[in-house]
C-alpha cells in the first residue's frame, strides 16, 4: 500500500507538471460543480474525488464534485423519486450495471452513444446496453466475487470445495478462536455463481426466465448442505459479519467481491491482511468438475437526463479522463485495486499479483445482463434463499416458488 | 478534513442564515397572521369564537401543509398507474413517450386496490394478492400477524408497566434512581436501539445466545429462524414500551386518593377487590388514552423491524407497514407506486375503524372531548 | 398482591407482626449469597457467581427492590454494551466477552471518528434542526391547544378525532409526497425543508398533551385575572403558560427527540453531505459494503449520552407533565 501510495504521489506530481503545457495549449471547460451519486464504498470513493481534482485542476480549474455514497437499493429508489418530483437528480451516476435497465425503463438515464467514443471500451460494455443504447461508461472491469484468504491462516487456495471443507476444518482446528469460512449466505449475489457453475442461468436461449430447473435446485441444495451436513458455514453471517471477521483475522476464508480488496490491502482498516496475508483465488470447483461462475460486470458511470449545457460538457469530459486516459485509469481504477476497462492498461502479475489474481478470477465468471427484468429474479430469489437456508423450504419447493414468484413480478 | 471534524464557521454560518430568518419569519409571521385574521373574523365578519379559530390558524397551516397535501397527493397516487415502464408519463423530466390515454382515473383505482386482495394469473384469481414476492405478504397473512403483534406488545407493555408502576407506587427507597434507569429504553434514538439489538441477537456474537449457553441451554438462531426473529423483534418492542405505561400509570396511581382505600378498608374489601374496584376504575382515564396511543404505535411500528429483520427471513417477520415500506423502498421494491399507495391507504383505514371501535366502545371519546 | 395495592399513606395494611418471617428472609437472603461467594470461589474466582448469588439474596430479603433493580439492570445493559465495543480494539471489534470494559480498551475509536468522519458537522446539523424545531413546534402547538381547550367552536370534535388520525399515517406512506412538496418548494439539501416537515408531524401530538393538561387547569384562575384588567392572551401568557411548565418541557422533550433521532424522511431530503444529520452520518458507517462497528458505537455513545442526562433530568416532569391531563382533579 506504502509503494502504491507514493506512486500515486509520483503520478500526481507528474501529471501536474505535465498538464502545465498541456493546460496552455487547450480550451479549458467553464468552473461547474457537479453531484455523483456512488454506490462505491467510502475507501473508493476517495480516490474518485482525489481524480477529480486532478481533472479539474486541468481541464475545469474551480470545479467541484460532490460525492453521495449511496446503497444500491437507496440509490434505485432515491433516483425514482426525485425523478418522479423532477428535480434533485445528480449529474451522474456510479454503479453495477444491473440497476441501468429499471432506470432506463424509467426513462431517467441519456443515451451515451453520441457522447463518448465507445470503442475504447472493448470488455464489458454490453453489460450497460439496454435495446441496443449504451447508458454506462465502465470504469473497471470485475464487480467479480472471488475466494479471499488469508495467507497466515491458509497456506494455498483450495481449488474445490472437498479441500475447502478439509483446510476450513483443519484451520479451526489449529486456531480454536478462528473461523474456517464465512459468506453472505442468504444474499443471491453470492448464490448465483452455484447456479452458473450447476450449468443454470437466469434466462434461457428464448431469454425468458427460468428459475426452476435442475442447476437451480442442485445449488440450493449444495449451499444447504454446506450449512446443515457440512457446518462449515457459521450459524448466521451477513456481509458486514464476514467482513468485520476477516479484518480482524478471526476468519481464514470468505468470498467477496473486487470493491473490498483495496480495504484489505489497508493494514490500518485491516490490521490483519495487507499485502502479505491476502490472498485471492478463482472459486473452488463444484463436485461436478466446474467452478461456480460470478456475475462479472464492473462499475459504470451513467448520466441522467436533465444534465445539459456546461455540465454536461464538464461530464464528458471528465468521464471520458477518467477512463480513458492511461494515468487516470492507473490512478483509479488500479489505485481501487481494481482491473481496468480498456485495453492499454494492462496488469503486470510480477508488480501486481493481487490484481493479476483478480484478473484470473473474472475470467471465471459470466457477464450479467442490465435486462430490468433481473431484478425480479433477484427479489423472487432471496426469500426463497433464505428459507432454503434456514432449511424450512426443500429446494425444490424453493425453486418452484421463485419461478411463480418472478413469472408475476415479469407480468407486472 | 476542512475544520474541528467537519464543523467550519462558514457551514455554521450558513446554517444560521437559514435558521434565524426561519424563527424570526415564523414569529413575525404568526403575529402578523393572528393579527389580521382575529380582526377579519372578529370585527369584519363577527364570527363567533374568533379568538380560538385565529389561536389554531398557525398549527393548521403547519399540519396543512405536510400532512393534509400529502395525504391528499397519496390519495391522487393511488388512483394512478404509476410504475416502473408507465414513469415517463407522471415525471416531468423522464425520456420516453408516454402510452397511457390517461394519467388518473378510477379505473386504475379500481385496478390498485384489487391487487391489494386478488392475486390475477391470467385472467383467473388465484388467491390473495401479494405485496411483496412470496405468501407470507398477502393481505390475510400480514393483518393477521399485525394483530398478534399489537396485541401481544400491548398487553405486554401493559401489564410489565403496571407490575413496576405499583411497585414504584410503595414507599420504597431509591426511586428516583430506578426511575430514572427504567426509562432508559424510551430515550434510547430507535436507530441505535434496533442497531445494537440486532447486534446481541446475533447468533455468535450477541450477548442473549452467551447467556442462553452460560445457564446450559441451546443457542437459537435468532435472525435466521423466522419464528426466532419474530419473537425478537417483539421483545424487543416490549422492551421498549413498558416505560411509557410505567410513567403514565405511575401518575395515575400517584392521583388517587388514599382515601378511597381506606374506606374500602373499612368496608372489609380485600387486596384483589380494592385493586378491581378503586384501582383500576380510576386508572381508566389514563388507561384509555395510552393504550389507544399505543395500539397505534404499535401497529405502525417500522424502524425496528425494518432495521432488525427487514421484514425477514422469508418475508416472515413483516407486519403490515413494514410489508409496505419494502414494497416501496426496500430492497424488493416493486417500483408500482400506485399500488403501494392504495395498500397504505387500506393500512390506513383498518387502523382507523379500529381506534375508533376501540375509542368509542371503551368510552374513551368522551374523556378527550369533554373534560 | 396484599401490598401491591395500598398507597404510600397507608400504613394500615402492613404485614401483620411479620418479625419471624423477615428474619426467616433475611437469613436465606444471607445464605444465598454465601453459596454464590462459596460457589464463586470453587470456580476459580468467577464472581458471576456471587453477583448471582447476591441478586437472589436481594429477591428474597427485599423482592422490591430485587424487582426493580434485575428490570433497572435490563434496561441499561443494552447502553453498557455499546460503550463496550466504542472502546474496544479495532481488532476485537467482534468478540463474545460480555465484560463491559473489554480488555485492552481504547478510545481510538473515539478519534478515528472526529479525525476520519465530519461527526461535529452532523452533531451540528441535527441540533440546529432539532432545537428549531422544537422551539417552533411548542410555540405552535401551545396557542393551539389553548383553543381546543377553552372554546366549544364549531368543528372541535372531528378536529380533536383528526389529530389523533395523523398518528395512524403509516409510516413511509408521506415519504414520496413530502420528498415531492420540498423539491417543489426548492428546499431539497437545505435544513429548512426537513425542519419545516418536522413541524408538522411534531404539532398533532404536542396538542394533545398539552391541551389535556390545560383542561386540569380551572377556568377560573384565568377569569379572575380578566377581571383584573388581563385580556384573554394576557391570562394565557401569566397564568396558563406558567402552570403548563411540565407540560410543556414533556413536550419539547418529545419533538427533540423524535427529531432528533428521526432517519427515514431525513434520508430522502438530505442528500449532501454538508447537511447530512448524525442518523444518516452514523449509517453510512455500517452500509452493506462498509462497516465500521468501533466508530459507530463511539458515535451512537456520543449522541445518546446527552438525550439520556436530558431525559433522566427530566424524568420527573414526565410524569406529571404527561398523566396529569388524563386524569380528573
Amino acid at each position: 500500500m506504502k509503494h502504491s501510495k507514493m506512486l500515486f504521489g509520483l503520478l500526481v506530481v507528474l501529471l501536474a507538471l505535465g498538464s502545465f503545457g498541456f493546460a496552455l495549449a487547450q480550451d479549458q471547460l467553464p468552473a461547474v460543480d457537479l453531484v455523483i451519486w456512488s454506490q462505491d464504498g467510502d475507501s473508493n470513493n476517495v480516490f474518485l474525488a482525489e481524480q477529480f481534482q486532478v481533472w479539474a485542476d486541468q481541464f475545469a480549474p474551480g470545479s467541484t464534485l460532490e460525492i453521495v455514497q449511496k446503497e444500491t437499493e437507496v440509490l434505485r429508489n432515491d433516483l425514482l423519486t426525485a425523478g418522479l418530483a423532477g428535480s434533485g437528480l445528480p449529474d451522474m451516476v456510479l454503479g453495477p450495471n444491473d440497476a441501468i435497465g429499471v432506470f432506463v425503463d424509467a426513462g431517467l438515464l441519456q443515451p451515451l452513444d453520441e457522447m463518448f467514443d465507445l470503442e475504447k471500451y472493448p470488455f464489458n460494455l454490453a453489460a450497460a446496453q439496454v435495446g441496443g443504447e449504451t447508458y454506462g461508461v465502465p470504469t473497471n472491469a470485475g464487480n467479480h466475487l472471488m475466494l479471499m484468504y488469508n495467507k497466515s491462516l491458509v497456506e494455498t487456495a483450495p481449488e474445490t470445495w472437498e479441500e475447502l471443507i478439509e483446510t476450513a476444518k483443519a484451520v479451526e482446528e489449529a486456531n480454536p478462536d478462528v473461523q474456517g469460512f464465512a459468506y453472505n449466505l442468504n444474499e443471491p449475489f453470492w448464490f448465483l455463481p452455484f447456479v452458473h457453475g450447476f450449468g443454470g442461468g437466469t434466462y434461457d436461449a428464448d431469454g425468458n426466465m427460468v428459475l426452476d430447473s435442475q442447476a437451480w435446485i442442485d445449488a440450493y441444495q449444495f449451499v444447504q448442505d454446506l450449512k446443515f451436513k457440512e457446518g462449515i458455514v457459521p450459524e448466521e453471517c451477513d456481509y458486514a459479519c464476514a467482513d468485520g471477521l476477516f479484518k480482524e483475522g478471526s476468519v481464514a476464508m470468505i468470498l467477496n467481491g473486487d470493491w473490498a480488496i483495496a480495504e484489505y490491502l489497508d493494514t490500518e482498516k485491516s490490521p490483519a491482511l495487507g499485502e502479505e496475508n491476502l490472498g485471492l483465488a478463482p472459486w473452488p470447483a463444484l463436485p461436478n468438475g466446474e467452478r461456480p461462475k460470478p456475475f462479472t460486470a464492473g462499475k459504470f458511470i451513467s448520466v441522467p437526463v436533465g444534465v445539459e449545457g456546461d455540465k454536461l460538457e464538464a461530464v464528458k469530459s471528465f468521464v471520458t479522463w477518467l477512463t480513458t486516459d492511461p494515468g487516470a485509469v492507473e490512478a483509479y481504477a488500479l489505485g481501487t485495486s481494481r482491473l481496468p476497462a480498456i485495453a492499454e492498461v494492462t496488469v503486470d502479475p510480477e508488480t501486481n499479483p493481487i490484481l493479476a489474481a483478480s484478473a484470473e478470477a473474472l475470467t471465471t465468471g459470466v457477464g450479467m445482463p442490465a435486462d430490468p427484468t433481473l431484478r425480479c429474479m433477484w427479489d423472487s430469489v432471496r426469500p426463497q434463499l433464505e428459507g432454503v437456508m434456514s432449511n424450512s423450504v426443500t429446494p425444490a419447493d424453493a425453486a418452484a416458488e421463485a419461478q411463480i414468484s418472478a413469472e408475476e413480478c415479469i407480468e407486472g | 478534513m476542512e475544520g474541528l471534524s467537519g464543523l467550519t464557521g462558514d457551514l455554521v454560518l450558513n446554517t444560521l442564515r437559514q435558521i434565524i430568518p426561519l424563527i424570526i419569519g415564523v414569529i413575525v409571521g404568526v403575529v402578523a397572521l393572528e393579527f389580521a385574521l382575529y380582526n377579519l373574523l372578529a370585527k369584519v365578519l363577527k364570527v363567533r369564537n374568533a379568538l380560538a379559530y385565529t389561536l389554531l390558524a398557525p398549527a393548521a397551516i403547519a399540519i396543512l401543509a405536510f400532512m393534509i397535501y400529502p395525504l391528499f397527493f397519496n390519495v391522487l397516487l393511488a388512483f394512478s398507474d404509476l410504475k416502473r415502464d408507465t414513469f415517463s408519463c407522471y415525471s416531468p423530466i423522464a425520456r420516453g413517450n408516454c402510452k397511457l390515454d390517461h394519467l388518473y382515473g378510477l379505473d386504475y383505482a379500481i385496478n390498485n386496490f384489487s391487487d391489494v386482495f386478488f392475486r390475477v394469473r391470467n385472467g383467473e384469481i388465484v388467491g390473495w394478492g401479494r405485496l411483496l414476492r412470496t405468501e407470507e405478504s398477502t393481505f390475510p397473512v400480514l393483518l393477521g400477524r399485525t394483530i398478534i403483534w399489537t396485541v401481544v406488545n400491548v398487553i405486554f407493555h401493559f401489564s410489565g408497566g403496571l407490575a413496576l408502576a405499583l411497585i414504584m407506587n410503595q414507599r420504597i427507597r431509591f426511586k428516583g434512581i430506578y426511575r430514572a434507569l427504567i426509562v432508559i429504553p424510551w430515550a434510547l434514538p430507535g436507530v441505535i436501539t434496533a442497531l445494537t439489538w440486532k447486534q446481541e441477537f446475533h447468533a455468535e456474537y450477541g450477548f442473549v445466545n452467551t447467556l442462553l449457553e452460560s445457564i446450559g441451554l441451546q443457542p437459537v438462531s435468532w435472525l435466521r429462524d423466522p419464528v426466532a426473529a419474530f419473537v425478537a423483534v417483539t421483545f424487543v418492542n416490549i422492551w421498549l414500551g413498558i416505560p411509557f405505561y410505567m410513567v403514565m400509570l405511575l401518575g395515575g396511581l400517584q392521583s388517587i386518593s388514599a382515601e378511597y382505600y381506606e374506606a374500602a378498608q373499612m368496608d372489609g374489601a380485600g387486596a384483589w377487590d380494592r385493586f378491581r374496584f378503586i384501582t383500576m376504575p380510576l386508572l381508566k382515564p389514563i388507561l384509555i388514552p395510552a393504550v389507544t396511543l399505543d395500539v397505534i404505535w404499535t401497529f405502525n411500528k417500522l424502524d425496528l423491524i425494518v432495521i432488525m429483520t427487514g421484514g425477514g427471513p422469508e418475508e416472515k417477520t413483516n407486519i403490515l407497514v413494514s410489508a409496505l415500506y419494502n414494497a416501496a423502498f426496500g430492497t424488493a421494491a416493486t417500483q408500482e407506486l400506485g399500488f403501494a399507495a392504495a395498500f397504505s391507504i387500506v393500512i390506513f383505514v383498518i387502523l382507523f375503524i379500529f381506534a375508533i371501535a376501540w375509542i368509542t366502545t371503551s368510552g374513551g371519546l368522551k374523556e378527550i372531548y369533554d373534560r | 398482591m396484599s401490598t401491591l395495592t395500598q398507597t404510600p399513606t397507608t400504613a394500615v395494611s402492613r404485614p401483620p407482626a411479620g418479625l419471624n418471617w423477615t428474619q426467616i428472609r433475611q437469613i436465606i437472603a444471607i445464605g444465598l449469597v454465601v453459596l454464590g461467594l462459596i460457589l464463586a470461589l470453587l470456580n476459580g474466582m468467577n464472581w458471576s457467581y456471587l453477583a448471582l448469588g447476591a441478586l437472589a439474596g436481594l429477591f428474597v430479603w427485599k423482592p422490591f427492590h430485587g424487582i426493580l433493580l434485575s428490570y433497572s439492570v435490563i434496561s441499561v445493559y443494552p447502553v453498557l454494551r455499546i460503550i463496550s465495543i466504542s472502546l474496544r480494539p479495532s481488532t476485537g471489534l467482534l468478540s463474545r466477552s460480555l465484560e463491559i470494559i473489554p480488555p485492552g480498551a481504547t478510545f481510538q475509536s473515539y478519534v478515528n471518528l472526529f479525525n476520519e468522519e465530519p461527526f461535529l458537522q452532523w452533531i451540528w446539523n441535527s441540533l440546529s434542526i432539532t432545537v428549531t424545531v422544537s422551539v417552533i413546534g411548542v410555540a405552535v402547538a401551545a396557542t393551539g391547544a389553548y383553543a381546543f381547550s377553552r372554546w366549544r367552536f364549531l368543528g372541535r370534535r372531528p378536529a380533536l378525532i383528526f389529530l389523533l388520525t395523523t398518528q395512524m399515517i403509516p409510516a413511509g406512506m408521506l415519504v414520496i409526497p413530502i420528498f415531492v412538496i420540498v423539491a417543489q418548494l426548492g428546499l431539497t439539501n437545505q435544513v429548512i425543508g426537513l425542519i419545516l416537515a418536522y413541524i408538522s408531524t411534531a404539532v398533532p401530538f404536542s396538542i394533545w398533551i398539552l391541551k389535556g393538561y390545560y383542561d386540569t387547569i380551572p377556568p377560573d384562575l384565568e377569569e379572575a385575572a380578566m377581571v383584573d384588567g388581563c385580556n384573554r392572551m394576557e391570562a394565557f401568557w401569566r397564568i396558563i403558560l406558567p402552570l403548563s411548565t411540565p407540560a410543556l418541557s414533556i413536550v419539547f422533550l418529545f419533538n427533540f427527540l423524535a427529531s432528533w433521532s428521526e432517519f427515514i424522511v431525513a434520508k430522502v431530503i438530505l442528500q449532501a453531505q454538508t447537511v447530512s444529520t448524525w442518523p444518516l452520518g452514523l449509517n453510512e458507517l455500517i452500509g452493506t459494503f462498509q462497516t465500521d462497528w468501533g466508530k459507530y458505537a463511539a458515535g451512537s455513545v456520543l449522541v445518546t449520552v446527552p438525550v439520556l442526562l436530558l431525559f433522566m433530568w427530566q424524568s420527573k416532569y414526565l410524569i406529571s407533565g404527561l398523566t396529569l391531563g388524563s386524569v380528573k382533579s
